[in-house]
Protein backbone atom coordinates (compact mmCIF):
# COMPACT_ATOMS: atom_id res chain seq x y z
CA UNK A 1 0.00 0.00 0.00
CA UNK A 2 2.92 2.45 0.81
CA UNK A 3 4.04 1.78 -2.71
CA UNK A 4 0.37 2.97 -3.88
CA UNK A 5 0.51 6.33 -1.81
CA UNK A 6 3.86 7.24 -3.21
CA UNK A 7 2.94 6.52 -6.91
CA UNK A 8 -0.24 8.58 -5.56
CA UNK A 9 1.97 12.03 -5.26
CA UNK A 10 4.36 11.16 -7.46
CA UNK A 11 3.31 14.46 -10.01
CA UNK A 12 4.56 12.02 -13.06
CA UNK A 13 1.77 9.32 -12.84
CA UNK A 14 -1.48 11.28 -13.35
CA UNK A 15 -3.26 8.36 -14.24
CA UNK A 16 -3.35 7.54 -10.34
CA UNK A 17 -4.56 10.34 -9.20
CA UNK A 18 -7.27 10.66 -12.25
CA UNK A 19 -8.51 7.43 -11.61
CA UNK A 20 -8.37 8.01 -7.52
CA UNK A 21 -10.79 11.07 -8.43
CA UNK A 22 -12.92 9.70 -11.11
CA UNK A 23 -13.84 7.01 -8.18
CA UNK A 24 -14.54 9.93 -5.51
CA UNK A 25 -16.31 11.88 -7.71
CA UNK A 26 -18.26 9.45 -9.19
CA UNK A 27 -19.26 7.90 -5.75
CA UNK A 28 -21.18 11.07 -5.36
CA UNK A 29 -24.02 10.56 -8.38
CA UNK A 30 -23.81 7.08 -7.27
CA UNK A 31 -24.70 6.95 -3.90
CA UNK A 32 -27.59 9.52 -4.25
CA UNK A 33 -29.24 7.88 -7.35
CA UNK A 34 -28.01 3.91 -6.64
CA UNK A 35 -30.41 4.80 -3.43
CA UNK A 36 -33.19 5.64 -5.06
CA UNK A 37 -32.38 2.87 -7.76
CA UNK A 38 -32.60 0.25 -4.48
CA UNK A 39 -35.39 1.13 -2.45
CA UNK A 40 -37.26 1.74 -5.72
CA UNK A 41 -36.02 -2.29 -6.99
CA UNK A 42 -35.17 -0.53 -10.72
CA UNK A 43 -31.88 -1.79 -10.40
CA UNK A 44 -32.74 -4.51 -13.12
CA UNK A 45 -34.08 -1.46 -15.57
CA UNK A 46 -30.74 -0.15 -14.50
CA UNK A 47 -28.68 -3.04 -16.08
CA UNK A 48 -31.02 -2.93 -19.05
CA UNK A 49 -29.77 0.89 -19.65
CA UNK A 50 -26.37 0.13 -19.52
CA UNK A 51 -25.89 -2.39 -21.36
CA UNK A 52 -28.23 -0.41 -24.27
CA UNK A 53 -25.57 2.15 -24.29
CA UNK A 54 -23.24 -0.62 -25.64
CA UNK A 55 -25.04 -0.16 -28.27
CA UNK A 56 -25.28 3.36 -28.89
CA UNK A 57 -21.46 3.16 -28.52
CA UNK A 58 -21.54 0.65 -31.61
CA UNK A 59 -23.25 2.75 -33.32
CA UNK A 60 -21.21 5.81 -32.76
CA UNK A 61 -18.07 4.41 -33.65
CA UNK A 62 -19.47 2.78 -36.80
CA UNK A 63 -21.07 6.45 -37.63
CA UNK A 64 -17.71 7.95 -37.13
CA UNK A 65 -15.85 5.30 -38.93
CA UNK A 66 -17.37 4.30 -42.04
CA UNK A 67 -19.88 7.18 -42.87
CA UNK A 68 -17.57 9.90 -41.23
CA UNK A 69 -19.83 11.71 -38.82
CA UNK A 70 -17.56 13.23 -36.59
CA UNK A 71 -19.73 15.02 -34.13
CA UNK A 72 -21.42 11.73 -33.31
CA UNK A 73 -19.23 10.41 -30.54
CA UNK A 74 -19.55 6.84 -28.73
CA UNK A 75 -20.81 9.32 -25.84
CA UNK A 76 -23.55 10.99 -27.88
CA UNK A 77 -24.42 7.57 -29.00
CA UNK A 78 -24.41 6.45 -25.62
CA UNK A 79 -26.78 8.96 -24.32
CA UNK A 80 -29.27 8.63 -26.99
CA UNK A 81 -29.55 4.51 -26.64
CA UNK A 82 -29.91 5.10 -22.63
CA UNK A 83 -32.38 8.12 -22.84
CA UNK A 84 -34.45 6.33 -24.67
CA UNK A 85 -33.79 2.61 -23.41
CA UNK A 86 -34.95 4.41 -19.72
CA UNK A 87 -38.20 6.04 -21.75
CA UNK A 88 -39.54 3.16 -22.98
CA UNK A 89 -38.64 1.05 -20.18
CA UNK A 90 -40.31 3.52 -18.13
CA UNK A 91 -43.35 3.82 -20.17
CA UNK A 92 -44.02 -0.34 -20.40
CA UNK A 93 -43.75 -0.15 -16.55
CA UNK A 94 -46.55 2.19 -16.11
CA UNK A 95 -48.98 1.39 -18.64
CA UNK A 96 -48.25 -2.64 -19.43
CA UNK A 97 -46.74 -3.63 -15.96
CA UNK A 98 -47.23 -7.49 -16.43
CA UNK A 99 -44.84 -7.14 -19.59
CA UNK A 100 -41.74 -4.94 -17.85
CA UNK A 101 -39.14 -7.78 -17.39
CA UNK A 102 -39.26 -9.10 -20.39
CA UNK A 103 -39.19 -5.51 -22.05
CA UNK A 104 -36.20 -5.10 -20.00
CA UNK A 105 -34.49 -8.39 -21.05
CA UNK A 106 -35.46 -8.11 -24.61
CA UNK A 107 -33.72 -4.38 -24.35
CA UNK A 108 -30.56 -5.92 -22.65
CA UNK A 109 -29.71 -8.24 -24.67
CA UNK A 110 -30.63 -6.23 -27.85
CA UNK A 111 -27.90 -3.29 -26.63
CA UNK A 112 -25.37 -5.59 -25.94
CA UNK A 113 -26.10 -7.85 -29.74
CA UNK A 114 -26.02 -4.30 -31.87
CA UNK A 115 -22.99 -2.95 -29.85
CA UNK A 116 -21.09 -6.32 -30.53
CA UNK A 117 -22.03 -6.03 -34.24
CA UNK A 118 -21.34 -2.33 -34.72
CA UNK A 119 -18.18 -3.01 -33.06
CA UNK A 120 -17.21 -6.18 -35.89
CA UNK A 121 -18.07 -3.28 -38.83
CA UNK A 122 -16.45 -0.65 -37.55
CA UNK A 123 -12.53 -0.85 -39.62
CA UNK A 124 -9.69 -1.26 -36.57
CA UNK A 125 -9.75 -3.42 -33.81
CA UNK A 126 -11.96 -2.93 -31.01
CA UNK A 127 -11.76 -4.53 -27.32
CA UNK A 128 -15.52 -4.79 -26.21
CA UNK A 129 -13.64 -5.83 -22.41
CA UNK A 130 -12.70 -2.05 -22.25
CA UNK A 131 -16.40 -1.29 -22.48
CA UNK A 132 -17.76 -3.94 -20.54
CA UNK A 133 -15.33 -3.41 -17.54
CA UNK A 134 -13.96 -0.23 -18.30
CA UNK A 135 -10.66 1.27 -17.54
CA UNK A 136 -10.37 3.74 -14.89
CA UNK A 137 -6.62 4.28 -15.41
CA UNK A 138 -7.02 5.82 -18.90
CA UNK A 139 -8.92 8.77 -17.11
CA UNK A 140 -8.86 12.20 -18.98
CA UNK A 141 -9.38 15.45 -17.84
CA UNK A 142 -12.72 15.78 -19.22
CA UNK A 143 -14.08 12.73 -17.86
CA UNK A 144 -13.33 14.26 -14.44
CA UNK A 145 -15.44 17.53 -15.60
CA UNK A 146 -18.31 15.40 -16.97
CA UNK A 147 -18.56 13.54 -13.92
CA UNK A 148 -18.17 16.71 -11.59
CA UNK A 149 -21.43 18.15 -13.51
CA UNK A 150 -22.95 15.25 -13.47
CA UNK A 151 -23.15 15.15 -9.58
CA UNK A 152 -24.22 18.59 -9.73
CA UNK A 153 -27.30 17.82 -11.55
CA UNK A 154 -27.78 14.64 -9.45
CA UNK A 155 -27.53 16.50 -6.12
CA UNK A 156 -29.88 19.41 -7.04
CA UNK A 157 -32.29 17.48 -8.90
CA UNK A 158 -32.57 14.94 -5.85
CA UNK A 159 -32.51 17.72 -3.32
CA UNK A 160 -35.28 19.62 -5.14
CA UNK A 161 -37.54 16.57 -5.75
CA UNK A 162 -36.02 14.48 -2.57
CA UNK A 163 -39.85 14.43 -0.92
CA UNK A 164 -41.60 13.33 -3.71
CA UNK A 165 -39.14 10.67 -5.09
CA UNK A 166 -39.31 9.19 -1.57
CA UNK A 167 -43.03 9.43 -1.29
CA UNK A 168 -42.85 7.95 -4.80
CA UNK A 169 -40.62 5.20 -4.00
CA UNK A 170 -42.39 4.10 -0.92
CA UNK A 171 -46.05 4.26 -2.33
CA UNK A 172 -46.42 5.40 -5.65
CA UNK A 173 -50.28 4.97 -5.59
CA UNK A 174 -50.70 7.33 -2.67
CA UNK A 175 -48.74 9.84 -3.84
CA UNK A 176 -50.98 9.85 -7.36
CA UNK A 177 -54.20 10.40 -4.72
CA UNK A 178 -52.21 13.29 -3.41
CA UNK A 179 -52.60 14.96 -6.73
CA UNK A 180 -48.59 14.53 -7.47
CA UNK A 181 -47.51 13.99 -10.92
CA UNK A 182 -45.98 10.51 -10.21
CA UNK A 183 -45.85 9.44 -13.78
CA UNK A 184 -43.52 12.42 -14.52
CA UNK A 185 -41.93 12.01 -11.15
CA UNK A 186 -41.05 7.91 -12.21
CA UNK A 187 -39.86 9.07 -15.54
CA UNK A 188 -37.67 11.68 -14.36
CA UNK A 189 -36.13 8.67 -12.01
CA UNK A 190 -35.54 6.67 -14.89
CA UNK A 191 -34.25 9.93 -16.99
CA UNK A 192 -31.31 10.86 -13.74
CA UNK A 193 -30.76 6.91 -13.47
CA UNK A 194 -29.79 6.94 -17.39
CA UNK A 195 -27.82 9.96 -17.03
CA UNK A 196 -25.67 8.72 -14.49
CA UNK A 197 -25.28 4.94 -15.87
CA UNK A 198 -24.55 6.04 -19.02
CA UNK A 199 -22.10 8.61 -18.35
CA UNK A 200 -20.11 6.55 -15.71
CA UNK A 201 -20.23 3.44 -18.54
CA UNK A 202 -18.38 5.35 -20.87
CA UNK A 203 -15.76 6.03 -17.80
CA UNK A 204 -15.52 2.99 -15.75
CA UNK A 205 -17.59 0.25 -18.02
CA UNK A 206 -20.70 -1.14 -17.82
CA UNK A 207 -20.18 -4.26 -15.32
CA UNK A 208 -18.63 -1.58 -12.52
CA UNK A 209 -21.85 0.80 -13.04
CA UNK A 210 -24.53 -1.99 -11.77
CA UNK A 211 -22.67 -3.38 -8.83
CA UNK A 212 -21.79 0.93 -7.54
CA UNK A 213 -25.30 1.84 -7.84
CA UNK A 214 -26.65 -0.98 -6.11
CA UNK A 215 -24.01 -2.39 -3.62
CA UNK A 216 -23.23 0.48 -2.05
CA UNK A 217 -27.03 0.87 -1.36
CA UNK A 218 -27.99 -2.19 -0.65
CA UNK A 219 -25.35 -2.50 2.10
CA UNK A 220 -26.55 1.16 3.44
CA UNK A 221 -29.80 0.29 3.39
CA UNK A 222 -29.24 -2.68 6.17
CA UNK A 223 -28.77 0.23 8.98
CA UNK A 224 -30.20 2.80 7.77
CA UNK A 225 -33.18 4.71 9.24
CA UNK A 226 -33.86 7.89 6.70
CA UNK A 227 -33.16 7.66 2.98
CA UNK A 228 -30.56 10.54 2.91
CA UNK A 229 -28.31 8.77 5.36
CA UNK A 230 -28.73 5.97 3.19
CA UNK A 231 -27.30 8.21 0.40
CA UNK A 232 -24.77 9.85 2.40
CA UNK A 233 -23.68 6.21 3.63
CA UNK A 234 -23.78 5.16 0.30
CA UNK A 235 -21.49 7.50 -0.90
CA UNK A 236 -19.20 7.08 1.47
CA UNK A 237 -19.09 3.15 1.28
CA UNK A 238 -18.86 3.45 -2.76
CA UNK A 239 -15.57 5.69 -1.93
CA UNK A 240 -14.16 3.11 -0.03
CA UNK A 241 -14.65 0.50 -2.43
CA UNK A 242 -13.20 2.25 -5.49
CA UNK A 243 -9.99 3.97 -3.06
CA UNK A 244 -9.40 0.83 -1.41
CA UNK A 245 -10.01 -1.51 -4.77
CA UNK A 246 -7.58 1.30 -6.57
CA UNK A 247 -4.88 0.83 -4.06
CA UNK A 248 -5.47 -3.22 -4.13
CA UNK A 249 -4.72 -3.61 -7.75
CA UNK A 250 -1.93 -1.41 -8.07
CA UNK A 251 -0.14 -3.56 -5.42
CA UNK A 252 -1.46 -6.76 -6.46
CA UNK A 253 -1.21 -5.88 -10.04
CA UNK A 254 -4.65 -6.74 -10.77
CA UNK A 255 -7.43 -5.40 -13.08
CA UNK A 256 -9.11 -2.45 -11.55
CA UNK A 257 -12.43 -2.32 -12.31
CA UNK A 258 -13.16 -6.25 -11.50
CA UNK A 259 -11.27 -5.59 -8.21
CA UNK A 260 -13.30 -3.07 -7.29
CA UNK A 261 -16.52 -4.68 -8.20
CA UNK A 262 -15.16 -7.97 -6.40
CA UNK A 263 -14.16 -5.81 -3.24
CA UNK A 264 -18.14 -4.46 -3.20
CA UNK A 265 -19.02 -7.85 -3.71
CA UNK A 266 -17.61 -9.40 -0.90
CA UNK A 267 -18.52 -6.62 1.34
CA UNK A 268 -22.20 -7.11 0.14
CA UNK A 269 -22.29 -11.10 0.78
CA UNK A 270 -21.13 -10.97 4.27
CA UNK A 271 -23.10 -7.78 4.93
CA UNK A 272 -26.34 -9.58 4.30
CA UNK A 273 -24.56 -12.91 5.55
CA UNK A 274 -24.12 -10.73 8.54
CA UNK A 275 -27.05 -9.21 9.57
CA UNK A 276 -29.29 -12.49 8.86
CA UNK A 277 -27.04 -14.52 11.34
CA UNK A 278 -27.73 -11.44 13.83
CA UNK A 279 -31.36 -11.50 12.78
CA UNK A 280 -31.79 -15.38 14.09
CA UNK A 281 -29.42 -15.01 16.74
CA UNK A 282 -31.91 -12.46 18.50
CA UNK A 283 -35.00 -14.45 17.80
CA UNK B 1 -83.51 17.24 4.72
CA UNK B 2 -81.11 14.57 2.76
CA UNK B 3 -77.50 15.13 3.30
CA UNK B 4 -75.30 15.75 0.25
CA UNK B 5 -73.53 12.68 -1.50
CA UNK B 6 -70.10 12.15 -1.21
CA UNK B 7 -69.54 9.37 -3.31
CA UNK B 8 -71.68 8.14 -6.26
CA UNK B 9 -71.29 4.94 -8.19
CA UNK B 10 -73.87 4.18 -11.03
CA UNK B 11 -73.92 1.07 -13.04
CA UNK B 12 -70.45 0.28 -13.39
CA UNK B 13 -69.28 -2.27 -14.39
CA UNK B 14 -65.17 -3.46 -14.42
CA UNK B 15 -63.46 -6.53 -15.34
CA UNK B 16 -59.69 -7.80 -15.76
CA UNK B 17 -58.83 -8.66 -19.27
CA UNK B 18 -62.79 -9.82 -20.22
CA UNK B 19 -62.45 -11.17 -16.49
CA UNK B 20 -65.83 -9.50 -15.13
CA UNK B 21 -64.88 -8.20 -11.37
CA UNK B 22 -67.67 -5.70 -11.31
CA UNK B 23 -71.13 -6.14 -12.44
CA UNK B 24 -74.11 -3.21 -12.90
CA UNK B 25 -72.90 -2.00 -9.01
CA UNK B 26 -74.87 0.79 -7.91
CA UNK B 27 -74.68 2.71 -4.49
CA UNK B 28 -74.26 6.13 -2.62
CA UNK B 29 -72.42 7.00 0.18
CA UNK B 30 -73.57 10.03 2.05
CA UNK B 31 -71.81 13.02 3.93
CA UNK B 32 -70.95 11.93 7.05
CA UNK B 33 -71.69 8.05 6.97
CA UNK B 34 -69.78 5.35 8.57
CA UNK B 35 -69.74 2.48 5.66
CA UNK B 36 -68.50 -0.90 5.72
CA UNK B 37 -68.13 -2.59 2.28
CA UNK B 38 -68.09 -6.53 3.06
CA UNK B 39 -67.29 -9.53 0.92
CA UNK B 40 -65.03 -12.25 0.11
CA UNK B 41 -61.19 -12.34 -1.20
CA UNK B 42 -61.33 -11.75 -5.04
CA UNK B 43 -64.85 -10.11 -4.72
CA UNK B 44 -64.04 -7.06 -5.76
CA UNK B 45 -63.96 -4.70 -2.66
CA UNK B 46 -60.11 -3.25 -3.42
CA UNK B 47 -60.98 -2.50 -7.19
CA UNK B 48 -64.24 -0.75 -6.11
CA UNK B 49 -62.10 1.26 -3.72
CA UNK B 50 -59.91 1.76 -6.78
CA UNK B 51 -62.06 2.69 -9.15
CA UNK B 52 -63.31 5.31 -6.60
CA UNK B 53 -60.51 6.82 -6.31
CA UNK B 54 -59.80 6.86 -9.85
CA UNK B 55 -56.76 4.87 -10.13
CA UNK B 56 -59.04 2.64 -12.48
CA UNK B 57 -61.48 3.69 -14.75
CA UNK B 58 -64.76 1.88 -15.10
CA UNK B 59 -65.36 -0.33 -18.29
CA UNK B 60 -68.69 1.12 -18.12
CA UNK B 61 -70.82 3.10 -15.97
CA UNK B 62 -69.54 6.79 -13.69
CA UNK B 63 -67.90 7.36 -10.33
CA UNK B 64 -68.26 10.27 -8.79
CA UNK B 65 -66.21 11.44 -5.95
CA UNK B 66 -67.81 15.05 -4.26
CA UNK B 67 -70.14 15.43 -7.28
CA UNK B 68 -67.11 15.52 -10.01
CA UNK B 69 -64.84 12.65 -11.49
CA UNK B 70 -62.63 11.35 -8.79
CA UNK B 71 -58.90 12.29 -10.03
CA UNK B 72 -60.36 16.02 -9.47
CA UNK B 73 -61.44 15.26 -6.11
CA UNK B 74 -59.15 12.83 -4.92
CA UNK B 75 -56.99 15.00 -2.96
CA UNK B 76 -59.68 15.69 0.03
CA UNK B 77 -59.56 11.65 0.62
CA UNK B 78 -57.39 10.34 3.08
CA UNK B 79 -56.55 6.78 2.09
CA UNK B 80 -55.14 3.96 3.85
CA UNK B 81 -53.71 1.14 2.32
CA UNK B 82 -53.07 -2.06 3.43
CA UNK B 83 -49.95 -1.91 5.20
CA UNK B 84 -48.52 -5.52 4.27
CA UNK B 85 -47.55 -4.39 0.93
CA UNK B 86 -45.23 -2.17 2.04
CA UNK B 87 -40.96 -3.31 1.90
CA UNK B 88 -40.43 -3.45 5.28
CA UNK B 89 -36.64 -2.34 4.78
CA UNK B 90 -37.30 1.07 3.71
CA UNK B 91 -35.99 3.59 5.48
CA UNK B 92 -38.10 5.85 6.72
CA UNK B 93 -39.49 6.97 10.10
CA UNK B 94 -42.57 7.72 11.18
CA UNK B 95 -42.66 11.08 10.85
CA UNK B 96 -41.22 10.63 6.65
CA UNK B 97 -44.21 8.36 6.22
CA UNK B 98 -47.37 10.56 8.11
CA UNK B 99 -45.52 14.33 5.73
CA UNK B 100 -46.26 12.05 2.56
CA UNK B 101 -49.84 12.98 3.47
CA UNK B 102 -48.92 16.76 2.67
CA UNK B 103 -47.56 16.61 -0.55
CA UNK B 104 -49.35 18.35 -3.01
CA UNK B 105 -48.36 19.16 -6.70
CA UNK B 106 -46.06 21.78 -7.07
CA UNK B 107 -44.71 22.24 -4.13
CA UNK B 108 -41.20 21.52 -3.96
CA UNK B 109 -37.94 21.36 -2.06
CA UNK B 110 -38.21 20.27 2.30
CA UNK B 111 -41.94 20.29 3.82
CA UNK B 112 -42.87 23.38 5.83
CA UNK B 113 -42.89 23.88 8.96
CA UNK B 114 -46.59 24.13 9.56
CA UNK B 115 -46.93 20.76 7.46
CA UNK B 116 -44.48 18.93 10.46
CA UNK B 117 -47.07 20.60 13.02
CA UNK B 118 -49.78 18.64 11.32
CA UNK B 119 -48.19 15.36 11.31
CA UNK B 120 -47.54 15.83 15.12
CA UNK B 121 -51.30 16.36 15.87
CA UNK B 122 -52.35 13.46 13.33
CA UNK B 123 -49.83 11.42 15.10
CA UNK B 124 -51.38 12.56 17.95
CA UNK B 125 -54.97 11.84 17.35
CA UNK B 126 -54.32 8.33 16.42
CA UNK B 127 -52.05 7.85 19.84
CA UNK B 128 -48.75 7.77 18.78
CA UNK B 129 -47.11 10.59 20.55
CA UNK B 130 -43.66 9.96 21.04
CA UNK B 131 -42.80 8.04 18.46
CA UNK B 132 -42.08 10.66 15.59
CA UNK B 133 -38.20 9.49 15.03
CA UNK B 134 -38.53 5.84 14.97
CA UNK B 135 -38.26 3.39 12.40
CA UNK B 136 -41.19 2.40 10.61
CA UNK B 137 -40.00 -0.73 9.81
CA UNK B 138 -39.59 -1.31 14.13
CA UNK B 139 -43.24 -0.49 14.91
CA UNK B 140 -45.94 -3.50 15.43
CA UNK B 141 -48.35 -4.21 12.58
CA UNK B 142 -51.24 -2.46 14.20
CA UNK B 143 -49.28 0.80 14.80
CA UNK B 144 -48.29 0.59 11.29
CA UNK B 145 -51.53 0.79 10.30
CA UNK B 146 -52.37 3.67 12.76
CA UNK B 147 -49.01 5.76 11.04
CA UNK B 148 -50.92 5.03 7.88
CA UNK B 149 -53.82 6.05 9.25
CA UNK B 150 -52.06 9.29 10.56
CA UNK B 151 -50.69 9.89 7.00
CA UNK B 152 -54.32 10.10 5.90
CA UNK B 153 -56.00 12.25 8.42
CA UNK B 154 -52.84 15.14 7.69
CA UNK B 155 -54.30 16.40 4.81
CA UNK B 156 -57.62 17.11 6.80
CA UNK B 157 -59.43 15.13 4.37
CA UNK B 158 -63.55 15.32 3.99
CA UNK B 159 -63.30 11.16 3.74
CA UNK B 160 -61.63 9.07 5.11
CA UNK B 161 -60.95 5.36 2.93
CA UNK B 162 -59.54 2.73 4.39
CA UNK B 163 -58.38 -0.64 2.87
CA UNK B 164 -58.75 -3.73 5.38
CA UNK B 165 -57.56 -1.43 8.34
CA UNK B 166 -57.63 -4.35 10.49
CA UNK B 167 -55.81 -7.33 8.24
CA UNK B 168 -53.36 -9.06 10.60
CA UNK B 169 -53.70 -7.20 13.20
CA UNK B 170 -54.60 -8.19 17.24
CA UNK B 171 -57.75 -7.40 18.81
CA UNK B 172 -56.65 -5.49 20.85
CA UNK B 173 -55.52 -3.25 17.80
CA UNK B 174 -58.94 -3.98 16.07
CA UNK B 175 -60.51 -2.58 18.92
CA UNK B 176 -58.42 0.51 19.51
CA UNK B 177 -58.66 1.30 15.66
CA UNK B 178 -62.30 1.29 15.46
CA UNK B 179 -62.36 3.39 18.20
CA UNK B 180 -60.35 5.79 17.14
CA UNK B 181 -62.37 5.63 13.71
CA UNK B 182 -65.61 5.93 15.39
CA UNK B 183 -64.46 9.27 16.74
CA UNK B 184 -63.20 10.70 13.80
CA UNK B 185 -66.57 9.96 12.06
CA UNK B 186 -68.12 12.65 13.71
CA UNK B 187 -66.13 14.85 11.62
CA UNK B 188 -65.28 12.92 8.17
CA UNK B 189 -67.32 10.58 6.05
CA UNK B 190 -65.22 6.73 6.71
CA UNK B 191 -65.68 4.30 4.03
CA UNK B 192 -63.70 0.68 4.77
CA UNK B 193 -63.22 -2.52 2.93
CA UNK B 194 -62.87 -5.54 5.30
CA UNK B 195 -63.44 -9.33 4.85
CA UNK B 196 -63.94 -8.92 8.67
CA UNK B 197 -67.35 -9.77 9.51
CA UNK B 198 -66.61 -9.16 13.49
CA UNK B 199 -65.49 -5.79 12.60
CA UNK B 200 -69.01 -5.53 10.53
CA UNK B 201 -71.38 -6.03 13.06
CA UNK B 202 -69.25 -4.24 15.74
CA UNK B 203 -69.19 -0.55 13.59
CA UNK B 204 -72.86 -1.07 13.17
CA UNK B 205 -72.54 1.93 10.15
CA UNK B 206 -74.22 1.21 6.68
CA UNK B 207 -72.40 -1.89 5.26
CA UNK B 208 -72.12 -2.67 1.41
CA UNK B 209 -71.83 -6.18 0.52
CA UNK B 210 -69.43 -6.67 -2.56
CA UNK B 211 -69.31 -10.05 -4.34
CA UNK B 212 -69.27 -8.71 -8.33
CA UNK B 213 -72.58 -7.27 -7.70
CA UNK B 214 -73.62 -5.10 -4.98
CA UNK B 215 -76.26 -5.59 -2.18
CA UNK B 216 -77.25 -3.08 0.65
CA UNK B 217 -77.83 -3.11 3.97
CA UNK B 218 -78.03 -1.13 7.31
CA UNK B 219 -75.95 -3.56 9.66
CA UNK B 220 -78.53 -4.59 11.24
CA UNK B 221 -79.94 -6.57 8.81
CA UNK B 222 -77.55 -8.52 7.85
CA UNK B 223 -78.82 -12.04 8.63
CA UNK B 224 -78.05 -15.11 7.48
CA UNK B 225 -80.01 -14.68 4.25
CA UNK B 226 -78.09 -12.08 3.35
CA UNK B 227 -74.49 -13.57 3.95
CA UNK B 228 -75.72 -16.67 1.96
CA UNK B 229 -76.40 -14.51 -0.45
CA UNK B 230 -72.98 -12.71 -0.41
CA UNK B 231 -70.54 -15.56 -0.28
CA UNK B 232 -72.71 -18.23 -1.54
CA UNK B 233 -72.99 -20.55 1.12
CA UNK B 234 -73.75 -21.02 4.71
CA UNK B 235 -71.56 -19.22 7.15
CA UNK B 236 -71.92 -18.63 11.07
CA UNK B 237 -72.91 -15.60 12.21
CA UNK B 238 -71.63 -14.38 15.48
CA UNK B 239 -74.00 -11.51 17.18
CA UNK B 240 -72.06 -9.04 18.87
CA UNK B 241 -74.62 -6.55 20.59
CA UNK B 242 -73.17 -3.19 20.82
CA UNK B 243 -73.73 -1.27 23.96
CA UNK B 244 -73.56 2.30 23.86
CA UNK B 245 -73.08 3.04 20.43
CA UNK B 246 -70.97 6.23 19.41
CA UNK B 247 -72.78 6.25 16.66
CA UNK B 248 -76.24 8.84 16.13
CA UNK B 249 -79.84 7.17 15.39
CA UNK B 250 -79.11 5.24 12.36
CA UNK B 251 -82.64 5.49 11.15
CA UNK B 252 -82.56 9.16 9.66
CA UNK B 253 -78.98 8.42 8.65
CA UNK B 254 -79.22 6.05 5.58
CA UNK B 255 -81.78 7.74 2.83
CA UNK B 256 -79.64 6.19 0.07
CA UNK B 257 -79.90 2.70 1.77
CA UNK B 258 -82.39 0.36 0.00
CA UNK B 259 -82.54 -3.16 0.46
CA UNK B 260 -82.22 -6.08 -2.23
CA UNK B 261 -85.92 -5.81 -3.43
CA UNK B 262 -85.49 -2.80 -5.55
CA UNK B 263 -81.02 -3.06 -5.78
CA UNK B 264 -79.94 -6.20 -6.57
CA UNK B 265 -82.06 -6.50 -9.65
CA UNK B 266 -79.15 -8.55 -11.02
CA UNK B 267 -79.18 -10.71 -7.95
Amino acid sequence: MGEFFSALVNPDITFLRYALLIGLLGSVSFGIVGTYVVTRRISYIAGAIAHSALGGIGAGLYLQANAHIRWFSPTLGAVLSALAAGAFIGFVSIYAKQREDTVIGTIWAIGMASGLILFTRTPGYIEPMSYLFGNILLISKSDLLIVAALDIVVILTGAIFYNKFLAVCFDEEFVTIRGARTVLLYLLLICLTSLTVVLMVTVVGIVMVIALLTVPAAVSGLFSKKLWQMMIFSCLLCMVFTTLGLGMSYSLDLPTGSNIILLAGAVYLLAVGGTFILRRKRH
Amino acid sequence: MEKPTVVSVEDVSFSYENVPVLENVRFRVYDGDFTVMVGPNGGGKTTLLKLILGLLKPSSGTVRLLGSPPEKTRERVGYMPQYQRFDLQFPVTVTDVVLMGRIKRGAFGPYPKTDREHARKALGEVGLSGLEKRSFSALSGGQRQRVLLARALVSEPDILLLDEPTANVDTEAETRLLGILETLNRRMTVLLVTHDLGFVSASSGNCICVNRRVFLHPTAELDGEALRKLYGHDIRVVRHDVIGSPFRGQDDRNPGIQNDETEGRNG
